[in-house]
């Protein structure tokens, strides 16, 4: 039987702020943005989470039910550094670690567990016996960044996942399949790590409302109604799941990239819309670059101010890492979906990822050598002095225009903003 | 450039200020492959350094910026920056009593 232990740091973004500045402890606080921005939270401590606040919500709506929180903006690459220190802890454990995300791991504990003499087969002793070790994790990660986590302990990944969210903040939650199953039985399926509301609330219309009754619903049932997803939810609500702890050193395969914008005001104007959208795409194809893929398919999302999203995508006959291929596809995009309503956020992803390895650039830029050494000589510039070394002429909006040209530049560059956009 | 901002409330006597670009002069301890901030200038004032609560590296390029999260002797906190090719210190986030 595998042991597969589940880390999953306590609030993450919002117990590192909180560390850094002691002050902050005790009291309600959200990182996300100041009070009066546009964007929604990404975490919220635990004091925060007493007033219903909770990530993904809009910052407005957090700011109303608590006024007197205290509102940071987050720094990604804070986090990331302190999310490398963790990981680097949580080796000295085990060799197989996935990590799922910037805050949780998935470790294969089988091979450092010491079974005593005279252990039998029973899953729930075996599982015990990782108990210890476990704890060492926690007592680890906190000495090394000061933060607390919360592990689930399970014989595969999907209860472990389970677990760990079931005692927090700094649980430990041992759970066999079984003991999943006696929990979960008579809990709504949206408790299921996967199931949303929308997914919740067509399985109601099947009369599936509960973890027990989608385990028990006919297989084929599912399957008919949403295709290998079915399959899925079924192993998901019976705790079934043989997928392997994928070691990090191998690497996990990247499914798509993509950078979005919460606009700082609700806008109309296409102009300064495509602006937006030329620099997000510069974003994407230069990370394509900087990590070795290439994508086939390219999505534009965007929310207007009712908070209707849309989400449009279109694949490409060849792949691409070229952010004026993204750019010229997110455009027809959102010209043909978008029905001019002011909007509140804008996105641009790629999917379909291969590596880069193997593909020729030639054959990428052969009917425009003259982009392709530009790109080359932007990246090699952006390389040594940062990304913001370079920036995108009609990326840039009218403001930026005006200011350029009060600074002194030429009337061809200024003109140059509004021709790229075309 | 300062955007004052209510924590927990104003009427408590706490406001935090954050987005600074202010250049200022530390003096830093090296030691062991590390470097630690003892104390600062800003604004003309001398800040004692009570405890590193943290610090985090982001690369732009090839270049290394160096951060720095700081407890003041008076409790204020504050986020440093040193800028590994300029050579230069600069204040970014502060946090303390009204």
């Amino acid at each position: 039987m595998r042991i597969v232990a589940h880390v999953d740091m306590d609030a993450f973004f919002a117990s590192v702020e909180e560390k850094l500045n002691p002050r902050y402890s005790g009291k309600p606080l959200i990182v996300g943005g100041s009070k009066d921005s546009r964007g929604v939270v990404s975490a919220a401590n635990y004091p925060a989470r007493r007033f219903g606040i909770h990530a993904g919500m809009p910052i407005a709506e957090a700011a109303r039910l608590c006024p007197d929180a205290a509102f940071v903006e987050g720094d990604p690459k804070k986090y990331v550094h302190i999310s490398l220190q963790i990981l680097d802890a949580l080796k000295d454990f085990t060799p197989i670690i996935e990590p799922f995300s910037i805050d949780e791991a998935f470790l294969d504990l089988t091979a450092g567990v010491k079974l005593k003499p005279g252990h039998t087969d029973d899953p729930e002793a075996t599982l015990n016996a990782a108990i210890p070790l476990a704890q060492a994790i926690q007592r680890a990660v906190h000495r090394r960044v000061g933060l607390t986590a919360s592990i689930g302990i399970a014989p595969n990944k999907y209860v472990a996942k389970m677990g760990s969210g079931l005692q927090k903040p700094n649980g430990l939650t041992v759970l066999s399949v079984a003991r999943f199953r006696e929990l979960f039985e008579a809990r709504p399926v949206s408790d299921l790590w996967g199931i949303g509301e929308k997914t919740a609330a067509s399985l109601a219309a099947l009369g599936i409302r509960t973890v027990g009754q989608l385990a028990r619903f006919p297989r084929e049932f599912l399957t008919y109604h949403f295709g290998l997803n079915g399959d899925h939810m079924q192993n998901a609500s019976r705790g079934d799941d043989d997928s392997e702890v994928v070691p990090y050193f191998e690497g996990v395969p990247v499914k798509s990239m993509g950078h979005e914008y919460t606009l700082p005001e609700d806008v109309s104007d296409r102009e300064r819309i495509l602006a937006h959208l030329l620099r997000l795409c510069d974003q994407v194809g230069r990370r394509l670059r900087v990590d070795g893929y290439l994508g086939r398919v390219i999505a534009v999302k965007f929310r207007d101010k009712r908070f209707k999203t849309t989400i449009r995508q279109r694949a490409l006959p060849e792949v691409t890492d070229d952010e004026n291929a993204i750019y010229r596809t997110t455009c027809l995009l959102l010209d043909e979906n978008w029905d001019g309503r002011p909007l509140r956020l804008i996105g641009v992803s790629v999917s379909d990822l291969v590596a880069a390895e193997g593909f020729h650039q030639q054959d990428l830029f052969a009917t425009d050598e003259r982009r392709r050494k530009m790109t080359e000589a932007a990246d090699s510039l952006r390389d040594r002095f940062g990304d913001a070394v370079i920036v995108r002429a009609g990326a840039l909006d009218q403001g930026d225009a005006q200011r350029l040209s009060r600074e002194g530049a030429s009337r061809s560059l200024v003109q140059v903003l509004a021709q790229e956009r075309r | 450039m300062l955007h004052a901002r209510s924590f927990p409330s104003e009427r408590d006597g706490y406001f935090m200020i954050e987005s600074i670009h202010d250049p200022i002069e530390v003096i830093t301890m090296f030691s062991g492959g590390t470097m630690k901030p003892i104390r600062f200038r800003w604004k003309n004032k001398t800040v004692r350094i009570a405890k590193v609560t943290g610090d985090w590296v982001r690369h732009e390029g090839e270049n290394k910026i160096h951060y720095f999260a700081l407890l003041a002797d008076n409790a204020d906190y504050y986020e440093i920056r040193y800028d590994s090719r300029e050579l230069t210190w600069q204040l970014t986030r502060v946090w303390m009593e009204g």
